[in-house]
């Protein structure tokens, strides 16, 4: 612990200096601005920074790149929850509970909770970073394909939750999901499916779709009921940005258990923030006194899932830093510049370039702290900055949803892609089919499908293997109990509303 | 249902049709896995039932009490009772078929994209939605949709580098 701490020191004494500071700082902004953008992400804002690097220190560089990380992490948020418009998967919760609150007038509240909840799960996640990183990653390495293949269908089953009331409309939007998610080269054989253009070789792009379903989707629905936003003139009454004590007081926990959780599942590769983020809306939802204001802007359902997310960020890091696996394309960028900074990723890492890693992780906790401070002063620009556009909303969204879709890789296609799934969106809204469980599908249904199939082939066709492994025998009671807890909790509710008169 | 929800539905039914008859081709199994066209081949065969039981759901005669959520639940049908019921419905099928002629707008400014390049046809497809549909001036829309076209083109084409012409 005390050998920890003085490496801990030794990084921030390398990294305390204004040029470093002004760097970090720089970088954050730049992040969040990059990651508020549709259709840009942690890997776009990385890369996009990398060729600055290329004159600077080890420390310098890395500072600058993870700044900007962290920073499109707390970007990915403000058009999720000012237009919609999430950038990421993890980023679909945040605009399911905060864009009802925008719409209430509470946009500025929403923006704080979701920074000030950013900002804990981040150090939350950080914490485990210095203290824990080699404990959890030597742990992490003896998952195998059936654990992974158990904690996606976890993920899967908070499908039940973001279902609504009608179970044909969300088994409906399920399974498109799913079959949507078969585009493109499988992994396992290399072979292609429904490749009916070249460009669907590589399957159809997620971010495209969530630009399509939820910006485009909004924009066409509002314009056919002629919505329009109501937010008042411009002001700047700091009061009505900052969370109140009530708000601070309902999304303490929440906060914290999404801190753990973030950090805990997010280690995992692929798509562990994502199903940290959904489980943390769960839980949230189970634990709630209100579970029915989910969905119309519940302050614990948007913080638990904030916080997840921004923990999930050192979560990804552990096993990049410990074993040099990437578990997400940021990471896998940041991977490319350890190497191109002369270090080698792997478990000689903290020894050869210990100092380094430990100026990036101080820079790290630094850049948590001013990107608090500077989206918590931001937040009244953001919503003035909406108050000025409101009555333009409409087009301008659907300008941001066009080129962020052409960003994507620089294709037309991508824009068909946008256009069809607004489509989609605008009917699925038009008609309540919840868009929470297709989404959902289209995210894990291909990781579940591969390591599904990993496990078996592994097993060489045996399906013992998922009780005859402890971690896994253990995933599976307990995703049993969750499915026998929701179905008694049906019946339960079902006999009550029976017998009252 | 509605007539939005029959063409949901009808788009989902030929898209899993599709899918269904491209993945008979694929392997259905591998060695000791399951093969590519496992999941498509399930999938697309659930969602077709599952469609074919949501319409025959539809279609079954309700209780009137049933039936009274089900009118209330949809706004054609609120549209369908009282005094002004005609003018209502014509207004929610011509802003339909609005949205249905602006999607229609919007392939073609995308298909014209790959000619000229990506900022003219969505500046005007901008002020079409912004005049059209918002209920702008032309002069406003145009004067707002070359502020917004200013700045995309500041942080995507001269920061960001991404070729948008």
């Amino acid at each position: 612990m005390l050998d920890t701490l003085a490496s801990l020191g030794g990084g921030f004494s390398d990294i305390l200096n204004p040029q470093n500071l002004l760097l970090i700082f720089v970088a954050g902004l730049i992040g969040t601005v990059v990651g508020a953008l549709p259709g840009l992400g942690p890997s776009a804002g990385i890369a996009l920074m990398m060729p600055l690097t290329f004159g600077m220190s080890q420390t310098a560089g890395l500072c600058l790149l993870t700044g900007v990380y962290l920073g499109t992490m707390y970007g990915g948020r403000i058009t999720a929850i000012l237009i919609n418009t999430p950038g990421d998967a993890p980023a679909i919760i945040t605009a399911l509970e905060g864009y009802p609150l925008m719409r209430q007038g509470r946009g500025g509240l929403a923006l704080g909770v979701s920074a000030l909840s950013s900002f804990i799960g981040g150090t939350i996640g950080l914490a485990v970073l210095v203290f824990f990183a080699p404990v959890v990653a030597e742990y992490a390495i003896f998952l195998g394909p059936s654990e992974y293949f158990l904690l996606m269908v976890i993920g899967l089953s908070t499908i039940v939750l973001l279902a609504g009331d009608n179970i044909f409309k969300a088994v409906i939007a399920t399974l498109f999901g799913v079959l949507v998610s078969t585009f493109g080269s499988d992994y396992i054989s290399g072979y292609v499916r429904f490749g009916f253009t070249p460009e669907l070789i590589e399957g159809i792009d997620f971010v495209a779709i969530i630009i399509g379903l939820y910006g485009l989707g909004e924009v066409f629905f509002n314009l056919e009921k002629r919505i329009v936003l109501n937010l008042g003139r411009p002001e700047f009454r700091f009061s009505d940005y900052f969370p109140d004590r009530g708000s601070l007081k309902t999304s303490f926990w929440p906060v914290m258990r999404g801190g753990v959780l973030g950090t805990s599942v997010g280690i995992l590769p692929g798509a562990g923030a994502t199903v940290a983020t959904f489980l943390s809306y769960a839980l949230e939802r189970k634990l709630s006194r209100r579970p029915e204001k989910f969905g119309d802007g519940a302050i614990e359902g948007l913080a638990g899932p904030e916080s997840s997310n921004n923990a999930g960020v050192p979560g990804s890091l552990i096993p990049l830093i410990t074993l040099g696996i990437p578990g997400s394309g940021g990471t896998a960028i940041m991977l490319g510049a350890l190497i191109m900074f002369g270090m080698q990723p792997g478990p000689l890492l903290m020894i050869q370039s210990g100092d380094v890693v430990w100026a990036m992780i101080a820079g790290l906790i630094v850049g948590n702290v001013f990107l608090l401070a500077s989206n918590v002063l931001l937040i009244p620009v953001f919503i003035n900055a909406l108050r000025l556009i409101q009555n333009h909303l409409s087009s301008i969204v659907l300008g941001l949803c066009v080129v962020g879709a052409f960003s994507l890789n620089y294709d037309i296609f991508n824009i068909w892609i946008v256009l069809v799934f607004g489509a989609v969106g605008y009917l699925m809204k038009k008609n309540d089919y919840p868009t929470g469980p297709f989404i959902l599908a289209v995210v894990l249904a291909p990781l579940t499908e591969n390591y599904f199939r990993q496990t078996i082939m592994q097993a060489q066709g045996s399906w013992d293997v998922f009780v005859t492994r402890p971690v896994s025998l253990g995933l599976l009671i307990f995703l049993v109990l969750i499915v026998a807890a929701s179905i008694a909790k049906k019946v339960v509710a079902k006999r009550r509303g029976d017998t009252t008169p | 249902m509605k007539t939005s929800e029959i063409v949901l539905l009808t788009g989902i039914s030929i898209f899993a049709g599709v899918l269904l008859f491209n993945s008979l081709d694929m392997p259905f199994s591998s060695g000791m896995t399951f093969g590519p066209g496992f999941v498509p081949l399930i999938v697309a065969g659930a969602l077709l039932l599952t469609i074919a039981m949501k319409v025959l759901h539809g279609l079954t005669p309700r209780t009137s009490a049933g039936a009274q959520v089900e009118m209330n639940d949809s706004e054609d049908r609120v549209a369908s009772t009282g005094d002004a019921a005609p003018q209502r419905a014509r207004s929610h099928l011509h802003a339909g078929l609005g949205i249905v002629g602006l999607m229609g707008v919007m392939a073609l400014a995308i298909a014209s994209m790959g000619y000229i390049g990506v900022m003219t046809p969505l500046a005007l497809l901008m002020i079409l939605v912004s005049w059209y549909f918002a209920g702008h001036s032309l002069i406003r829309s145009i004067g707002v949709t070359l502020l917004v076209m200013l700045a995309i083109y500041g942080v995507f084409a001269l920061w960001l580098r991404i070729p948008l012409h």
